[in-house]
């Protein structure tokens, strides 16, 4: 990442002065508790530094305020895959539930999974789940799918692209 | 980051080979004409090795239970997102008994005013029209000259 396509800190410090409390306020009005409102906001400026973003604001809150909406429904994704991540083992036999350390590990490469897949339409979502973890052939997912063998492939090429990029986006 | 990344071009054939390789039987003349394509230009060695080191990654994941919980955390969503259909139609003036497991949700979140569970708010819209909005709702407000959106 280039430095120069970024908001120098001293703007964003400019903004934070502006517009801090005003953020904490929005978000306390959603989240309901002004500690993780005042982590939120935190986090919204934090995610600032680094957006990139090079010539100043022209509707500072209308911008911080979309940072922080995107940082709630981030957490309020993860809040649910985490929840299901606890129900899936518990049905677990105990044999084959993994040990603490994989069971992190697991959990955060299915949190990036399901990111990737968010953003790609139903069709290739499924697709994709098919062939990765239902270990369908192309052949066969095109036959439930009722879509060609072609399209199959161009789905799976696409969630490929949408997990790669998540994968190696900050490396 | 120590090597540059490879270009998107690279990364996008790669990854169209790892469709080819790993998710259907390759030929053959499948595989020769793939170990052609990674000599045929000096990036697309780094671009292979990230695409299929990524599927390996996912390979690697326990199938029945990253079935289990990505389908499960879906299902968690739209029901949620169910709720919020309904709000639409019912938070006005209604008296709705939506209680949320945890103290605010999704809708709660996005939502111009929302109350939390055991508050209600009553106001004045701009219009001259009031809104009561039960405990546990959310309420989003569009208004133009001719018509207004809750």
């Amino acid at each position: 990442m280039q430095i120069n396509d970024t908001l120098k800190p001293t703007e964003v410090a400019l903004l934070y002065q502006a517009h801090h409390s005003w953020l904490r306020g929005w978000l306390r009005n959603r989240v309901g508790c002004s500690e993780h409102a005042a982590d939120l906001a935190q986090d919204t400026f934090v995610r600032l530094l680094r957006a990139r973003q090079a010539s100043p604001l022209k509707e500072p809150r209308a911008y911080l305020s979309s940072i922080a909406r995107g940082l709630m429904i981030d957490q309020f994704r993860r809040r649910a895959l985490e929840h299901a991540y606890q129900q899936s083992l518990a049905h677990l036999p105990e044999a084959e539930v993994p040990s603490e350390e994989h069971r992190l590990v697991i959990l955060d490469a299915l949190l990036r999974l399901d990111r990737a897949l968010h953003q790609l339409k139903p069709r290739v979502r499924q697709a994709f789940l098919l062939a990765q973890l239902d270990g369908l052939s192309i052949v066969q997912i095109a036959q439930q799918l009722e879509v060609s063998r072609a399209t199959v492939e161009r789905d799976l090429a696409k969630a490929l692209g949408a997990c790669y990029r998540l994968r190696y986006a900050d490396a | 980051m120590h090597e540059p990344a490879p270009a998107q071009a690279q990364v996008d054939q790669a990854i169209d080979w790892l469709v080819k390789l790993r998710f259907d039987r390759p030929s053959a003349r499948t595989e020769e004409q793939f170990q052609h394509w990674l000599a045929s230009h000096p990036h697309n060695p780094l671009a292979w090795q990230r695409v299929s080191q990524l599927g390996d990654e996912l390979a690697g994941l326990p199938k029945d239970l990253s079935r289990r919980t990505l389908d499960g955390s879906q299902r968690q969503r739209s029901s949620r997102r169910d709720h919020l259909k309904l709000l639409g139609l019912l938070a006005v003036g209604g008296s709705l008994g939506w209680a949320t497991r945890e103290p605010l949700g999704l809708p709660q979140l996005l939502a111009d005013s929302s109350t939390a569970t055991g508050e209600r708010r009553q106001w004045q819209v701009s219009d001259g029209s009031h809104i009561l909005l039960n405990t546990a709702s959310a309420i989003d407000l569009h208004y133009s000259a001719e018509q207004r959106q809750l």
